[in-house]
């Protein structure tokens, strides 16, 4: 069988390339078939891979290489070739921002929280306690995170301790073990403070 | 978070620690599978047959019907049966042929597993430390719903290493007791599945815990709703991983090989390397939406995040390694046919192949648009039209013309294998005169196969968004956050280097350092 030369792979990559590049800006916006250059720089890269691909497929056979540098050298080189070129169409296709100030407002809403907590005219830590520390009339919250979402059928746990802060001892659930004296936290702080408080109370697992 | 990790960062050492310990785990689980079965078929014909076969395919029912009565639908469970059934077929239609070249894959092979499996426990020994220091709230929770399993998890590796060990040390002591050699050789497998088992039960958990966790009982806690899909994906997937990671020995061998003898030795088994891993990779794609099927079953939201917002782009690089395995292999295929004798007859169907192979490529990964989540806005100066799919080609970005061509795709590399098949029936192959491309080709199937493997566990570990465990541990950690493609390409490709490196260390240790001429 005869193989197709270089030039006849040139030949075909380049009439691609006047195909992506000047007739398909030329389809008529109404059809619906008018491909951006988003598009087109996408179909260009894949025409240069496919070329590639075939001019490689043509090829009978490549020399050995020379000696155990020689394997070693071919190997790393075929193998850092295929990584590199891995990672590259994984960074240049569009990303999306890190969502940091969502991450970074939560953090910050969770220290403010803190500071509510220990702070002497909130003063949550005189009834509960976190971390070892605090009072023992209402429960400890350490692990509050994990089993508030089971208190309220329904009610994820960020939702219940809103509700349970806001509402304090009138809420319709209260923990059984515990003689209900909780503050209804809602006419107290703002609605903003409490929830800095639920950020802090559901951080406390991970510290 | 209690401890974080200088430089790096906690996340990034859990991460790379987790990804290094789960690729020797996936290679020292999947290569014995077909180990044993390479054993069995250098055996002389005829004599152990029964005595080995039966015995397997009672194994290969239990499990079946236990994946069949545990599946979540009713789809899963056609779908169990049908593997099941598939492996049943293969065990009891496959006769030993008293091919000793089987004999000697086996037990090469055998030797670079008992290597990587130090490297194995060292690597989930460097996992487990990180957890435990960074991510203890993570440990707490998971020993405190998980505690028997880690317990049994503990008991069974001890096992394990112990069959493991029997069955390297007893090959040549039990040379005449073929059927006790090859019987603690399925034991081996039976072992090391029962602790893939309890670890994916973990794994799964996290992603798709089940409704009222808290007061679940272990057993509701172990099957999960992707208990069973992850199980299937893992263990085919393992298989493949072991049989390309033996064809890149293999070439590493062949090209390095002195003897003309050794090299027609190699290319053999670079080709059932291969072989075994394009066969099982065949079957990966439809696994794999099995268990995506059960995440979108479990939450939409999820599916959602995955497919369409911002992991979607992540899926666009799936796509693209996919299908360069699929290249890659019947690349390697093709020349393996070229040195068949008589077998210019059929390599006019060559190029067709590949163009077929090549357009269903493009069509898996264009995407509906260059937009990497959903609530990106489009670039200034960008025009909408420059990053939306056009409205009559829309169909292309849609799952159903992505599916046919990777249905095309599969197709045409099993009618490759066809080609193959009837080429060989017709002349002989001339074993050690492969052309050394095609040695490379053996090197760039598992590069890009052990990337994709850490490319798809970021996108399931990221899937949990910023949960510990979806919906039950929230992750407070500064590391909370989903991290966009190009961090994830970086971070792959650098545990990919690790992992490369340290096999060709054992390649090395295993079979150069101190080998007599």
């Amino acid at each position: 069988m005869r193989l197709p030369s270089l030039k006849g792979g040139l030949a075909l990559f380049l009439a691609l390339l006047l195909l992506i590049w000047l007739a398909l800006p030329l389809v008529p916006e109404g059809t619906g078939l008018r491909f951006g250059t988003g598009y087109r720089i996408f179909f260009t890269a894949m025409t240069l891979l496919g070329t590639l691909f075939f001019w490689f497929l043509g090829k009978e056979r490549i020399p050995y290489p020379r000696g155990p540098a020689g394997v070693l050298i071919s190997l790393t080189a075929v193998y850092l070739v295929t990584i590199g070129l891995l990672v590259l169409a994984g960074v240049v296709y569009p990303q999306f921002q890190r969502p940091q100030p969502a991450g970074a407002a939560a953090q910050e809403a969770a220290g403010r929280g803190k500071d509510l907590f220990w702070s002497d005219n909130v003063g949550c830590f005189r009834c509960h306690s976190a971390g070892g520390r605090g009072g023992a009339r209402g429960p400890d919250l350490t692990q509050v995170a994990s089993r508030a979402g089971a208190r309220v059928a329904g009610l994820t746990a960020d939702q219940y301790l809103l509700e349970k802060v806001s509402a304090g001892m009138t809420y319709r659930f209260t923990v059984p073990e515990y003689a209900p004296m909780m503050p209804p936290f809602g006419q107290i702080l703002s609605e903003e403070q409490i929830g800095d408080l639920v950020a802090y109370l559901l951080s406390l697992e991970g510290e | 978070m209690p401890i974080d990790i200088p430089v790096i960062g906690a996340r990034s050492a859990v991460w790379m620690a987790a990804q290094l310990h789960l690729y020797f785990a996936a290679f020292v689980l999947g290569a014995p599978i077909f180990i044993v079965l390479c054993e069995y078929l250098g055996l002389p014909r005829g004599r152990w047959d029964w005595r080995v076969r039966l015995p397997a395919a009672i194994l290969i029912s239990v499990f079946g019907l236990v994946a069949v009565v545990f599946a979540h639908t009713v789809t899963d469970r056609v779908v169990f049966l049908m593997f099941a059934g598939l492996f049943l077929a293969v065990v009891l239609l496959l006769r030993s042929g008293g091919d000793s070249r089987y004999e000697r894959l086996a037990h090469e092979t055998m030797k670079v597993v008992t290597i990587a499996y130090s490297l194995t426990a060292l690597t989930g020994a460097a996992f487990a430390f990180s957890l435990m220091g960074s991510y203890s709230p993570v440990v707490t929770h998971l020993f405190q719903r998980f505690g028997p399993v880690f317990g049994l998890y503990v008991a069974l590796f001890f096992v394990e290493t112990i069959v493991m060990y029997l069955y390297w040390y007893s090959w040549e002591p039990l040379a005449q007791r073929k059927g006790l050699h090859i019987s603690l050789g399925v034991a081996l497998n039976l072992v090391g599945t029962v602790v893939m088992l309890l670890m994916n039960a973990v794994g799964s958990y996290m992603l798709t815990p089940p409704a009222g966790s808290e007061t679940a009982t272990l057993w509701t806690l172990v099957n999960n709703p992707t208990w069973t899909g992850l199980n299937l994906h893992r263990f085919i997937a393992n298989v493949t991983f072991g049989g390309l990671v033996v064809a890149l020995f293999a070439a590493f061998m062949f090209l390095t090989a002195r003897k003309d003898e050794d090299r027609v030795f190699y290319d053999w088994m670079g080709f059932i390397g291969n072989f075994i891993g394009v066969a099982t990779l065949m079957l990966l794609p439809l696994a794999g939406y099995i268990l995506a099927k059960e995440i979108f079953l479990y939450d939409a939201t999820i599916a959602t995040f995955m497919m369409a917002d911002k992991l979607s782009g992540f899926f666009v690089i799936q796509g693209l390694l996919v299908s360069l395995l699929f290249l890659g292999a019947n690349y390697y295929m093709w020349m393996s046919i070229r040195r068949i004798n008589g077998s210019q007859l059929y390599l006019g169907f060559m190029r067709p192949t590949f163009a077929v192979i090549f357009v269903g490529t493009i069509i898996w990964v264009t995407p509906q648009s260059f937009l990497p989540d959903l609530t990106s806005p489009i670039p200034e100066g960008v025009s909408e039209a420059a990053i939306f799919i056009p409205e009559r080609a829309a169909f292309i970005g849609l799952m159903m013309a992505k599916a046919l061509a990777v249905t095309a795709i599969i197709m045409f590399t099993f009618l490759t294998y066809m080609v193959y098949r009837r080429a060989m029936a017709q002349g002989s192959m001339r074993w050690g005169e492969i052309a050394p491309q095609a040695q490379y080709a053996l090197v760039f199937i598992p590069t890009v196969a052990v990337y994709l493997m850490g490319l798809m566990g970021a996108i399931r570990e990221l899937a949990r968004q910023d949960w510990h465990v979806y919906t039950v541990l929230r992750d407070t950690t500064p590391y909370w956050y989903t991290t966009p493609l190009a961090h994830t390409s970086i971070m792959v490709g650098s545990v990919t280097l690790v992992f490369f490196t340290l096999m060709a260390f054992i390649f090395w240790v295993g079979f150069n350092l101190g080998k007599v001429e």
